[in-house]
């Protein structure tokens, strides 16, 4: 393949897969729930009846009110109110997942470019290293440890980048391996140029695409597991308004007052579900086996 | 087949080396001295430095990690610092819980997920797919936690169906005394033919049960149903359709046999998985089980507790994954040939 029309095909291909993408229900459905969660972080102070609800004030007079058009989403056992609470916990869980899964690419994309382009011992070394972590249940890890450093929203961002950044080591060795042997690298290589360089400039433009596509869809379930450490108590603290804390904290409460647990927990649903429809879209498409009448 | 068999045993011994490995380090990253924590918060210099010598951590760092295998080795997982127990006793006592509620919920997502599985692949499109989707990307979507909260708001306290939580009445037991063979009230029940115990330890596992198979219910409808729209698409099943074969013994004797395999590999996968789960909703349910003892570890900062039950845990899913590669490689030819995968 030309270098020309290799770059004619790289400006095509986005812009078609887009369009598909655009017209696919599916993806539509999950792009238009992201986007609810998107803004509702970005305006929080703006759509909240009362923002310093987002941290420790009280209200006595306020306790646990059912939901009304004052208090969407009704009041907590603070007096606060709950729809406050859940938007500004879309800033965390957005901005944490977010963290978390660069932090895993961070850590993953130079392991799996170098066990790529390496190859021998060091692949060796690092893919055995990776199998091991993956031989632990992602949410184990995580808890694991996130428990031993100790309880804070921090840690637990950190917890969930260690124990995931195999699957994308993995995914960007496979692509760098591929793209080892092609003339393109062969003849950087015969004219003299470093391994990093050729690794910086010529594999990693190419390996990264079918890598963070999937470490945006994996975002969904960084936030699932992120809720879960906060549920746990092992994530965000009190007063931080993160889902998972919230639904936890409701729990003393919930048969008697059924909104503090529902909408929290409803957040969760909805935007990992976002991603999760995003994703099938996304492989409708990119499968054409898939999604086509047989 | 020997030979794939060997080389894949040896890779899970590597993986097993491995995570003796991952779990020593864990437990060194726990800030803060691990002698001035074992000798407790009154302890004074000397007693601190006697409990360093006691743990071995004056000795350099293999040292200390030769020592930890060979615990390990005679099944030694260390003292509880929450319960003063032996951590091996700990997860005796609180296994067999867990594993009827992974067991039931694994049953539950199985006998559910492969129907709705083949109707979404076979409806492709129609509403029956459209009704699956919401189902299987709403399991998957779902905090646990939460819906075990729901399902007990619905079915405790709007519908008065099922109890609340815990695993049987206090008063069962008292009136119904049945003999412990597998530690399961249900199975015991059964096998003793009192039907009060079953029915009260049947309605008792119901909502966790539920609850912990709507995760793997949703990966088994999601995998089985392409990998289902896949094999009808193969020219074999074009030529038994052509053959005049009923849809019926087209779909379920040749293309869901052939579909099934990635689907199995989700169940079992998901069964270690589905045992992490019961972190989260066993404590909800009061279940006693290894979930509740892991939870109440994590919070209370009971190290070797939460070693003991990571370890336990890990080793049983790479088992898992073993079993599930030789089953493939002995179903599936291509497997062990390295052809696929």
């Amino acid at each position: 393949m030309t270098p020309s029309s290799a770059a004619l095909r790289q400006s095509l291909r986005p812009r078609t897969a887009f369009g598909r993408l655009r017209r696919n229900r599916l993806a539509a459905a999950g792009a238009a729930l992201f986007a609810v969660v998107l803004l509702l972080a970005l305006f929080a102070p703006y759509v909240s009846p009362a923002p310093e609800d987002a941290a420790s004030a009280v209200h006595p007079a306020e306790q646990l009110r059912p939901p009304s058009l004052a208090h969407p989403f009704g009041t907590d056992e603070l007096g606060r109110d709950l729809f406050t609470r859940v938007a500004f916990g879309a800033r965390i869980s957005l901005l944490s997942g977010a963290v978390a899964v660069l932090a895993a690419l961070a850590i993953g994309v130079p392991l799996g470019a170098l066990a790529g382009y390496a190859g021998g011992f060091w692949d060796e070394v690092i893919m055995r290293f990776t199998d091991v972590v993956l031989s632990f249940p992602s949410l184990l890890l995580a808890t694991a440890i996130a428990a031993m450093l100790g309880h804070d929203l921090a840690n637990a961002v950190a917890a969930i980048a260690l124990s995931w950044w195999p699957w994308y080591a993995r995914l960007l060795r496979a692509q760098v391996v591929g793209l080892r042997q092609r003339e393109f690298v062969e003849a950087a290589r015969a004219l003299g140029v470093p391994g990093w360089r050729i690794i910086w400039r010529h594999l990693l433009p190419n390996a990264l695409a079918p890598v963070t596509v999937q470490a945006s869809l994996d975002f969904g379930s960084v936030i699932l597991t992120l809720s879960a450490l906060g549920f746990l108590g092992i994530g965000a603290q009190p007063p931080q308004p993160e889902w998972g804390l919230l639904v936890s904290t409701g729990r003393n409460f919930f048969l008697t007052d059924w909104w503090y647990v529902t909408f929290p927990g409803l957040a969760i649903l909805v935007t990992v579900g976002a991603f999760n429809l995003l994703g099938d879209g996304l492989r409708e498409i990119l499968d054409p086996k898939a999604g086509v009448r047989a | 087949m020997a030979a794939y068999a060997g080389r894949r045993l040896a890779l899970g011994l590597v993986v097993v080396w491995g995570l003796t490995v991952v779990t020593f380090l864990l437990a060194r990253v726990v800030p803060g001295d691990p002698a001035a924590r074992w000798a407790g918060p009154h302890a004074t210099a000397e007693e601190i430095e006697r409990a360093r010598e006691e743990l071995g951590l004056d000795r350099p760092i293999w040292a200390q990690y030769g020592l930890y295998l060979a615990e390990l080795a005679r099944g030694d997982l260390g003292v509880s610092i929450r319960t003063h127990q032996p951590v091996r006793d700990d997860i005796r006592a609180f296994l067999p819980a867990s594993l009827e509620l992974t067991l039931a919920g694994m049953a539950i997502a199985v006998v559910l997920g492969v129907p709705l599985g083949v109707a979404a692949a076979v409806r492709e499109g129609r509403w029956v797919d459209h009704l699956t989707r919401v189902l299987s990307v709403g399991g998957v979507s779902m905090p646990t936690f939460w819906l075990a909260m729901i399902l007990q708001l619905v079915f405790f306290k709007e519908l008065h169906l099922l109890p609340l939580s815990g695993r049987i009445d206090t008063m069962t037991p008292l009136i119904h005394p049945v003999r412990t063979i597998t530690g399961s009230y249900l199975v015991d029940g059964l096998l003793a033919g009192d039907w009060p115990v079953v029915r009260d330890a049947a309605a008792h596992l119901a909502l966790p049960a539920v609850t912990l198979s709507a995760y793997p219910m949703g990966l088994i409808v999601r995998m089985l149903r392409s990998s289902l729209i896949e094999v009808l698409g193969e020219d074999y099943v074009r030529t038994a359709r052509a053959a005049g074969f009923a849809e019926r013994v087209v779909v379920y004797r040749y293309a869901l046999r052939n579909a099934l395999a990635p689907a199995l590999t989700v169940v079992a996968l998901t069964f270690a998985y589905s045992l992490t789960g019961t972190f989260l909703i066993e404590s909800v349910f009061d279940w006693p089980g290894l979930g509740a003892y892991a939870a109440l570890a994590v919070l209370t900062n009971d190290y070797p507790a939460i070693v003991g039950v990571t370890i336990v845990v890990a080793v049983f899913y790479v088992g898992l994954n073993l079993a599930v590669d030789l089953a493939q490689a002995f179903l599936d030819p291509r497997v062990r040939k390295g052809v696929v995968r």
